[in-house]
């Protein structure tokens, strides 16, 4: 059975829990043994729902036992963040092990302008921090403008769409460092199309828990009509080398 | 596997590879999806004769693979009984009717026809639903139509849609619920089998629209017993299909 890296996972109770979807460390743990899913990259709840330093601290006392768990920091301008040097992030970054971070730029109310965030991304692109960011909770054009300004931050496009290509294809042929995080990408014989294009190297796995149950992009990855040591590379290998290479 | 749900073509503001029907029995090979039933992407959108010819060819080059639903346009109601009875002495299987591209209530008059076609030959018919209204006016509808069996496509769509409809559709026998849909969220099969059972639950993928690897990993992977998931990915299809070929339900 393949060995899985999954990129896109969030533990901690949300605001809205329809089917009571949510996630402490031991259930995630549970989930993660029952695909094979060896490590995972993991933000907490309350950032997004509630405050992102509260919950960045929550997130790394739930998981400071979990050794197969990455911390995810959902970060915010530093003009609003409660740490707001550059040397204390940085001496945050190497305490806490962050290995990426995460934006919600329109469900926390800033720009990703120059004026608000380009610092921030000069210093997240000097350390090869992957940056995890929605195009659905900023904007495509956004997306365009910061890569014009910070063309090798380690961008990975998450909770995609399957009506997306044709924003996603100039950038992945463009820029060196764009990353497409599969769950939310589910277009016809997208995988293959990708592969075809671009290569391997560009599509991370990633199951979307606690709304997803992972074996919907698993079953998608297994059955891609795409060489094994691919396989192996989007599931795996691409995320850990994304996660060794961090230089903090 | 059947899905009771799919598609052909192209769509009109997004990109995918294929979509004709040569690509489309290249990924059932692989997948070992048995039959599709579809209707052309064209016939929910600008032409739907012509979507229905396409559908047709296919249904004559593979006809193991795919089975047709009639698309029929709110806005060409004179035409339904000519468009129905030629597509159905062709062999297609049920009626496909989508209110959300066509901006038509699933309870307007231009639709009465269809229902009362669909009622009177004891066919299926495929409706899209999104959102609360839709829900409920597919239900009173059914309620109308005991004879015809009323797939609620996407069951409502968005999470709170589909929640209501499981409930409304408790006590509707003739209404199944279709998992097609793009967001696939977690447990709600569980939850769709634990309210109204697995045999009026149906499984579509909406392929080529959107890639049907993801719904099926998401169905094989919920946790339901393997008689339930059977039933999900093919046996509750199977009996549909069979009841139409013996000519009632």
């Amino acid at each position: 059975m393949r060995e899985y890296f999954d990129f896109n996972v969030m533990i901690g109770k949300p605001t809205i829990v329809p089917l009571n979807n949510w996630l402490d460390v031991d259930r995630l743990n549970e989930e993660m043994g029952g695909f094979n899913i060896k490590k995972a990259l993991v933000y907490h709840s309350y950032s997004r729902d509630y405050d992102a330093h509260f919950g960045n601290e929550k997130l790394i006392e739930e998981i400071k036992d979990c050794l197969n768990l990455y911390v995810t920091w959902v970060l915010l301008p530093l003009d609003i963040f409660p740490i707001d040097t550059f040397d204390e992030l940085l001496e945050e970054f190497r305490k806490n092990n962050i290995k990426a971070v995460r934006f919600f730029p329109d469900l926390h109310n800033f720009l990703l302008e120059e004026e608000v965030i380009g610092d921030l991304l000069s210093f997240l692109e000097e350390l090869k921090v992957p940056i995890l960011i929605s195009p659905n909770n900023t904007g495509w054009k956004d997306i365009y403008s910061i890569l014009r300004n910070h063309p090798n931050i380690r961008l990975v496009l998450i909770d995609l769409t399957y009506r997306q290509s044709s924003y996603i294809f100039p950038l992945l042929k463009r820029y060196e460092n764009i990353y497409v995080e599969l769950s939310g990408y589910i277009t016809f014989l997208g995988i293959e199309t990708l592969y075809k294009r671009f290569g391997g190297e560009k599509m991370l796995f990633g199951s979307n828990l606690p709304y997803k149950n992972p074996g919907s992009t698993i079953y998608y990855i297994e059955k891609a009509n795409i060489p094994e040591e691919v396989k192996d590379c989007i599931a795996y290998k691409n995320a850990d080398r994304l996660i060794q290479e961090v230089d903090l | 596997m059947i899905d009771s749900h799919a598609h052909l073509g192209k769509w009109f503001n997004f990109y995918y590879d294929g979509g004709d029907f040569l690509s489309m029995v290249k990924i059932m090979d692989r997948i070992g999806m048995e039959s599709a039933w579809i209707s052309a992407l064209i016939s929910i959108g600008p032409d739907y004769e012509l979507g229905n010819e396409m559908v047709f060819e296919a249904i004559k080059a593979f006809p193991d693979r795919f089975k047709g639903y009639v698309t029929l346009s709110p806005y060409f109601a004179d035409k339904m009984e000519e468009e129905l009875n030629k597509r159905i002495s062709q062999g297609f299987i049920g009626i496909k009717l989508h209110p959300g591209t066509h901006l038509y209530p699933i309870d307007g008059v231009n639709y009465l026809y269809a229902y009362k076609y669909a009622n009177e030959h004891r066919l299926p018919i495929l409706i899209h639903t999104w959102g609360e209204h839709d829900i409920r006016a597919i239900i009173e509808v059914a309620k109308s139509y005991q004879n015809a069996i009323f797939l609620m496509g996407h069951s409502g769509g968005d999470l709170r849609s589909m929640l209501l409809a499981v409930e409304l559709a408790r006590d509707v026998n003739n209404v199944y619920l279709d998992l097609t849909g793009s967001a696939m969220y977690n447990g709600i099969i569980e939850y769709y089998v634990d309210r109204i059972g697995s045999e009026r639950i149906l499984f579509g993928t909406d392929f080529p629209f959107i890639d049907p690897r993801p719904s099926i990993g998401w169905v094989k992977s919920s946790r339901i017993s393997e008689e339930d998931k059977l039933n999900i990915l093919q046996g509750n299809a199977r009996r549909i299909l069979k009841s139409i070929l013996a000519g009632h339900f």
